[in-house]
Formats: C-alpha cells, sequence, structure tokens
C-alpha cells in the first residue's frame, strides 16, 4: 500500500524531560492506525507536534512533504484534527461549525461557495445531524457534537485525519457510527487516519495497525489482520500486562487475568 | 421554529434600525439650540451654521462611535473567548486615555498629537496585556482579564499621577473631559479623521469575520483549520485598537458600550457571524445615541457620556456575573 504518512526519528523535550524519543513510524493510505497508551506516555506530545504547536527534533513526511515548510494553511489542506473536545465557546448554528472546515480552502476574505455548503449539509446527513443543521452547536449533547466536529472533518477534505480520542464523550452507539464513518472515509478517499484511542477493545474492532507508545518510545508495531496470537500477546502486554488477546471467528478480542 | 427565530432576529434587526433612525432624527433636534425642519428651510444663518457644524457632526460621531465600540467590543470579546472582555475592561481605552493625557499636558493637546497618542498608547496597553498573560505560561484566557485588569488599574494609576501635576485651570479640565467622555465638543473638523480610521478599521476587522469566527475556537483547532493564529489575533487586536483608538481620542472614555452592544447582540440572535456583528454595532449606535440624548437633556449642562452609558452597563454586567458568565 502506498505510504502517505511517516514520522522520522521524531524526539520531543519540555526543559530537560524528553517525552518523546526518537519515534519512527509510516501510516498507509486507505489504512487507520490506533495509537495506544498509557496517559502521559506522550500521545497528545505526538498530536501537538504534527499539529506543529511543539518543536520537536526530526521529520514528520506527508506525501513527501516535511510538516516544517507548510504554512498553517496548506497543514490545514493535508491535516484535518478531530479534537477530543471542542473549544466553541460562543453559540454558533450547527451548518456553521462544519462549515469552518472549508476554511483552509479559503482566500483569507472569502466566503463559501455555493457547492461548499451543499458538501456540508451532505456531511451533516451522513453523521445524521440535517434535521439539527440549524440548531445552537451549545446545545447538542457531547456525542452530537462529536459528531458536528466529525462532519467539519469530513469537509476539510484533507489526505491525513489525525483523531485524538474522539470516543470520549460518546455513547457505544455513536461510538459505533463515528468509527464506521472514520473507516469508511479513510478506505474511500484513500486517506490515512491516525487515532490515539484509550480502549484498547475498541482499537482492536476498528484499526487495521496498532502502535503502542510506552514512556515516548514506539514499544511495537502490529497489524491485528496478519498477527499470531503470541505476536498480539507480546504487545499487549508491553502496555497491559493481565492483557490477553484472543482470535474468535476472525475477529480480535481482548480479556484479562484475573487478579490471583 | 429556526423560521420563527429567523423572523424573530430580523424584527430585532429592524426595530433597532428603526429605533436608531428616530434616536438620529431627535438628536438633531434635541439640544440647548433646539432645531425643526421649518428653521432649516427659513434659510436663518444660525439654525443652520449649528447644523451643519455642531448638531449634525455630534450625531454622526455618536452613531459612529457606538458602531465602532459595538462591532470592536465582539473582536475582544471573541479573541480572549471571554464575554467580559472589551475595551475598557482590558485596557484599550484607559490607555488611550494616559495618551490623550500626555498629548494635552506634554504636546499642547492637537487633533492629530492626541490621536496620535491615544493610539499608541492602547496599543501598547493592548499588548503589555497579553504580554503579562503569557509570563503565566498557562495561555487560560482568564489570565489575560486578570492582566488587563492589573494593567488598567496601571494606567488609572498614571491617569491619576498626570492629573495630580496638571495645571488645574489649563490642562485639568481636558484630562477630566477625556476620561468621561462627551461628544459636546464635537464639531464638524474633528469628524473626518476620526471617521476615517474608524471606518476603515472597523471595515478591515469586518471583512476578516470568518478569521475572527476561527478564533473564537481552542488555539489547537483554529490552527489545524489554517489560521495563522497569533497573526491574525495580533492583526485583529490591531483594527480593533485602532478603531477605539480614533474614537475616544476625540470622545474621550466611554464605558461599557464595547461590552453591552455585541452582547445583547449575541444574547438576541444566538450567533456571533457578521450579521449579529453588524447587528452588535447598530445597538452600540442606538445606545450611543440615546447617552447623548440624556446628557445633554438632562440638567443646564451638558453631562458627560460614561455617567449614562454606565447607568445603563453596569446592571447588565451584574447580571452577568449572576449568571455564572456563561457565554451568550
Amino acid at each position: 500500500m502506498k505510504e502517505l504518512f511517516s514520522a522520522e526519528e521524531i524526539s520531543v523535550f519540555y526543559g530537560e524531560k524528553q517525552v518523546l524519543n526518537r519515534l519512527s513510524f509510516s501510516l498507509s493510505a486507505g489504512e487507520v492506525t490506533g495509537l495506544l497508551g498509557k496517559n502521559g506516555g506522550g500521545k497528545t506530545t505526538l498530536f501537538r507536534s504534527i499539529c506543529g504547536q511543539l518543536p520537536y527534533e526530526g521529520r514528520f513526511l506527508l506525501e513527501g512533504k516535511d510538516l516544517r515548510s507548510c504554512s498553517a494553511k496548506e497543514r490545514a489542506q493535508r491535516i484535518s484534527y478531530l479534537p477530543q473536545r471542542h473549544g466553541i465557546a460562543f453559540s454558533l448554528p450547527v451548518v456553521e461549525v462544519v462549515l469552518l472546515g472549508v476554511s483552509p480552502w479559503l482566500s483569507l476574505f472569502g466566503q463559501p461557495t455555493k457547492a461548499q455548503r451543499q458538501a456540508v449539509m451532505e456531511a451533516l446527513e451522513q453523521v445524521g445531524l440535517a434535521e439539527l443543521s440549524h440548531r445552537d452547536f451549545l446545545t447538542l449533547s457531547e456525542g452530537q457534537k462529536q459528531l458536528c466536529l466529525l462532519a467539519r472533518t469530513m469537509v476539510q477534505q484533507a489526505g491525513f485525519w489525525l483523531l485524538d480520542e474522539p470516543d470520549a464523550a460518546l455513547d457505544v452507539e455513536n461510538k459505533q457510527l463515528l468509527f464506521r464513518k472514520v473507516r469508511q472515509m479513510v478506505a474511500a478517499g484513500q486517506k490515512a487516519a491516525l487515532m490515539a484511542i484509550h480502549d484498547p477493545q475498541l482499537a482492536l474492532g476498528c484499526c487495521d495497525r496498532l502502535l503502542f507508545l510506552k514512556e515516548g518510545a514506539l514499544a511495537a508495531s502490529i497489524v491485528p489482520k496478519t498477527a499470531t496470537e503470541a505476536e498480539m500477546t507480546a504487545a499487549f502486554r508491553l502496555l497491559y500486562p493481565k492483557a490477553r488477546p484472543f482470535l474468535r471467528q476472525g475477529k480480535w478480542f481482548l480479556d484479562w487475568e484475573e487478579e490471583q | 421554529m429556526q423560521k420563527q427565530f429567523a423572523n424573530k432576529w430580523m424584527i430585532c434587526f429592524g426595530a433597532a434600525l428603526v429605533l436608531t433612525g428616530a434616536a438620529f432624527v431627535v438628536s438633531l433636534c434635541v439640544g440647548r439650540f433646539p432645531l425643526s425642519v421649518s428653521d432649516l428651510l427659513s434659510g436663518q444663518e444660525l439654525p443652520v451654521r449649528v447644523f451643519w457644524r455642531l448638531r449634525l457632526p455630534r450625531t454622526l460621531m455618536a452613531v459612529l462611535a457606538g458602531f465602532v465600540l459595538g462591532v470592536a467590543g465582539s473582536v475582544y470579546q471573541t479573541v480572549f473567548q471571554n464575554p467580559l472582555a472589551s475595551p475598557d475592561i482590558i485596557g484599550v481605552s484607559s490607555g488611550a486615555t494616559v495618551g490623550a493625557a500626555c498629548a494635552i499636558l506634554f504636546f499642547g493637546g492637537g487633533l492629530a498629537v492626541t490621536a496620535a497618542m491615544a493610539f499608541l498608547c492602547a496599543l501598547v496597553t493592548v499588548f503589555v496585556t497579553l504580554g503579562l498573560s503569557r509570563l503565566s505560561g498557562t495561555r487560560r484566557l482568564s489570565s489575560v482579564v486578570l492582566s488587563g485588569i492589573a494593567v488598567n488599574a496601571f494606567t488609572q494609576a498614571i491617569l491619576m499621577l498626570l492629573k495630580l501635576s496638571a495645571d488645574p485651570q489649563k490642562h485639568l479640565g481636558a484630562i477630566e473631559y477625556w476620561v468621561m467622555g462627551s461628544l459636546s465638543d464635537m464639531t464638524a473638523s474633528k469628524l473626518p479623521l476620526s471617521a476615517a480610521v474608524s471606518l476603515v478599521s472597523t471595515g478591515v476587522i469586518l471583512l476578516l469575520h470568518r478569521q475572527l469566527l476561527l478564533l473564537s475556537l481552542s488555539e489547537e483547532e483554529a490552527g489545524m483549520l489554517g489560521v495563522s493564529v497569533e497573526k491574525m489575533r495580533f492583526l485583529l487586536l490591531v483594527f480593533a485598537t485602532l478603531a477605539v483608538a480614533s474614537i475616544v481620542s476625540v470622545t474621550g472614555l466611554i464605558s461599557f458600550v464595547g461590552l453591552l452592544a455585541p452582547h445583547v447582540a449575541r444574547l438576541l440572535t444566538k450567533d456571533f457571524r457578521l450579521p449579529t456583528m453588524v447587528f452588535g454595532g447598530v445597538l452600540g449606535s442606538l445606545l450611543l445615541l440615546v447617552a447623548d440624548l440624556l446628557a445633554r437633556s438632562i440638567g443646564t449642562a451638558d453631562l458627560p457620556l460614561s455617567i449614562f452609558t454606565s447607568f445603563l452597563g453596569a446592571p447588565f454586567l451584574l447580571f452577568l456575573v449572576i449568571k455564572g458568565g456563561k457565554m451568550a
């Protein structure tokens, strides 16, 4: 598969403390990659570095281009970012929140076109929020807000999706909807997605590949579809010592050893 | 439901325009020298001179100042993501007043030098506020407001010192004029420069309304939607400060308009895009026209504007505090 994004020898320091330690990996088009790690393991730091909000050593290449040489606008045309929680402080209709997704494609004084507005309505229909398009975003439930931000990510039309624990505020049904949409969009658009995720069982169900981040270093990288049970167990136990992955009817599940 | 809401907001906007128009007409007629259409048509020199040289510039300035302060207020509130941020609360207006006081005391108090000093000091105040808030390292917006309060207190202290050292006969009255704001000395000659600078600045702000919308998001989100956050924040604050400074350089400090007008607009529209910004500007014009009418109608002499804008604004601020500072 075509390589779309790569991190090469990424190190990040907070003062004296090294938070990311020579991290290297690559992501392929059409794949959803899950990033697993405990709190403080470096997931957010990695995301912030890719977003250009933290200084780092090494380089990120997106379709062969070093992200350091990209302007904020060019970066936004190439990377869609779905945050854990929205940062919208004032009342705004849902449709306008989604419309913000086309901003990287507008000039400084530009206005969205009819086609872009149409794309926004289609994205809202896809996430099931079309009927709420004129509602105040702040009055939506947390789950609906996250789906609204997913619609914004969709209209941004970037080749690389960065999703920072997007399921944090969602109920089971909306989690399934969100992950299904992400998978569909990534596969259909030959995009690559890197998704920080807390729940390892969920990661097994929706990711083509898993990266295990431990103390700022890449501890393991695994493709569940082709991995053996021994490989999966070894990888998971790096982060979760009591985890016991097992395969049933072609799908991976996670069991936990009981306390002695 | 949506249609009902749109209709309600159109009615509010229409009502604000009609009331502003009515206040504009009343403002042209009311004053120490009452004017009527028949006076103007009679061909008498005095009414015509009063109208063109005093009454019309004063009324136009009230409309302009209210609109500009209303629009600039929405810039400060959006950029700082805080409904309590306003040109006065983060120290822009008081910074400009210090500049104006310095111009009066040390440079003769001419219109150009006063406007330039007011602008420069307002700009310095904004960036000192921003710089101090960044020193905390948290980038929390509450730290910006706290820094603004500290800087505001500091500029007020400077102003007190300047007033103490001012000649009571020569300068003190002029400085007091600045501190309390008034349109009583407004003449036709003072309008063009202030109007040109404030209208261009406000025009740029309105053209950049989508960038302002993006700045209302978290810094991370705005950056990932293609905004150069620091640069755009700087640009919008410069234009908002330029607009406010160009107004207060002529009118003196006017309290609460920049806080109140955009807030009421947002509360009514549940939105803060371009139409709401314009609506906030219109409400600002209405508030200032009414305040100026009261200022020249109550009592024998003109009273300062800020008395009336504050009487209307302070209860609203209390209302916000009681509501827990929730965003509109």
